[in-house]
């Protein structure tokens, strides 16, 4: 009797266990990662034409000041390029 | 002991399903649309049209908003060099006015502008990256309120984030005016290399209660632990009333969340016979022409856009594409083949057009008054004037 009671005890520690464990899992791995980002200027590129920028993001090496992407010097740029690709086009037909 | 061996297997069966699906996915299979393309509807060229624009040298804007006022339409957008929204009229085609905003006392937005969402006069919301904040301000550039996320975890008790806006994509902030919610994306600084991308991306924050009400914004299975997509790490946002739709650019799927309780009710998954599928990730250590030639190369979903006049939605897709043209040149990214999918309220595909490569840069566009603008990239164009082309929605013939 003494025996049973004893399993009993030691199935509901062993199960209050794993639901801890099981329930406090997912805030464990969020307080490692939360260490490791530094939320700092970091040098990357432009999204619209790739041309060198500078913004708070997580990867690429330290950067200053911030700067903004510019759609002009994009349009100019690509204008460029489709017309030199029009005039090969048209030379090759 | 058996009793005991049979607790644990019952409880690890009951983690197991609880954290993710059977067959591995983030999301629940019941709830993806099983969608087929009626042909309803495609997008015709209308006009070419010239905006005059007094600021030469912004040109064109990266992050900008079309609004209503009085009936008449206006672009908003972001004038970073002088601390300033533009505001350029769609009727008269010319700048109307500009809201500068101060730099510092009690008006002023210290760090730099990062997103908005203009409500109306009275209800600007600017949103700031460096100061993890969101100035609540009107168009006389008066500051109404403040909402400064440095002391305020996330639901789920994540704290090291900021407030973010991308610059180019569409990602909020958004404002709920029926629930007085704000919908933004949250840019958590978690180390890249073991980031997982098991997190909800936005977040719904009251600003009556100055306190958060649900996030939102599940991951799409193919970003996991060591991908690298480059711009597209980035989820996009469109918000419509109380539904938030979470897009990527590397997947087809459209996630639609209810806003006010953080709920995902449905999983639309349509893709045209132009979609490629899941591009393949960069490698971690990509080389800057690794990563250009990536991004000319590779397809991918940019913007979800809104025609509230006809209660459509527009998802602009960039085709894949060489990461050379004939004369050896590398092609420019944004400047090949596009199309776009329709969609009606339901995300039904109801219609789709398709871009011809040099035509259009859809990069930029938005929908006003029930009409597309696409940016024209043509160089034929007077200093101060941006061009576009406008494409209006036309019902295909029946066979």
């Amino acid at each position: 009797m003494k025996n049973n009671l004893k399993t009993r005890k030691f199935s509901t520690f062993l199960l209050s266990l794993i639901l801890t464990i099981s329930l406090a899992l997912p805030n464990l791995s969020y307080a490692q990662e939360a260490n490791d980002g530094e939320r700092t200027l970091k040098a990357g590129h432009c999204w619209l034409d790739g041309k060198p920028n500078c913004r708070k993001k997580k990867e690429g090496n330290e950067c200053s000041p911030r700067n903004h992407c510019s759609a002009q010097s994009y349009i100019t740029a690509i204008a460029g390029v489709l017309a030199i690709g029009t005039a090969a086009d048209a030379l090759t037909k | 002991m058996n009793k005991i061996v049979s607790y644990i297997a019952s409880i690890s069966i009951l983690i197991y399903t609880g954290c993710s699906n059977q067959d591995g996915s983030r999301f629940d299979p019941s709830l993806i649309q099983s969608v087929q393309l009626s042909n309803e509807l495609s997008l015709q060229y209308y006009s070419s049209d010239t905006l005059s624009i007094d600021n030469s040298f912004i040109g064109d804007y990266l992050d900008y908003q079309t609004i209503e006022r009085n009936d008449t339409n206006f672009l908003v957008g972001i004038n970073a060099r002088d601390h300033a929204l533009d505001i350029i009229n769609l009727t008269t085609k010319t700048s109307e006015n500009q809201i500068y905003f101060q730099s510092e006392g009690p008006d002023g937005i210290e760090g730099g502008i990062d997103g908005f969402f203009y409500h109306n006069k009275d209800t600007i919301f600017i949103l700031s990256i460096d100061e993890n904040s969101i100035h609540l301000m009107n168009d006389r550039a008066q500051k109404i309120d403040e909402f400064n996320f440095d002391q305020l975890p996330l639901p789920d008790g994540f704290s090291n984030y900021d407030v973010y806006a991308d610059q180019g994509l569409m990602n909020g902030p958004y404002y709920n005016s029926e629930d007085k919610t704000l919908q933004f994306y949250t840019y958590r600084w978690v180390d890249p290399s073991k980031d997982n991308y098991d997190y909800q991306a936005f977040a719904s924050y009251s600003i009556v209660d100055r306190a958060f009400k649900t996030i939102y914004g599940n991951y799409p299975d193919n970003y996991k632990k060591g991908v690298n997509y480059s711009l597209y790490n980035d989820p996009g946002l469109l918000t419509v009333g109380d539904t938030s739709y979470v897009y990527f650019g590397t997947s087809s799927t459209i996630l639609c969340y209810d806003n006010v309780n953080g709920e995902l009710f449905s999983i639309g998954n349509y893709s045209c016979e132009h979609w490629p599928g899941e591009p393949q990730s960069l490698p971690r250590n990509a080389d800057f022409q690794q990563g250009q030639d990536w991004l000319t190369s590779t397809a991918a979903y940019i913007f979800l856009l809104y025609d509230e006049d006809r209660n459509l939605f527009y998802r602009l897709m960039k085709h894949s594409q060489p990461v050379t043209n004939s004369a050896n040149l590398f092609n420019p990214r944004w400047s090949g083949k596009w199309c776009i999918d329709i969609f009606d309220k339901s995300l039904n595909p109801i219609g789709h057009s398709a871009i011809p490569s040099k035509w259009a840069l859809p990069a930029i566009s938005f929908v006003s008054n029930g009409d597309l603008w696409l940016k024209n990239p043509s160089s034929e164009v007077e200093e101060g004037a941006s061009l576009y082309h406008r494409m209006k929605i036309q019902e295909n013939e029946k066979d």
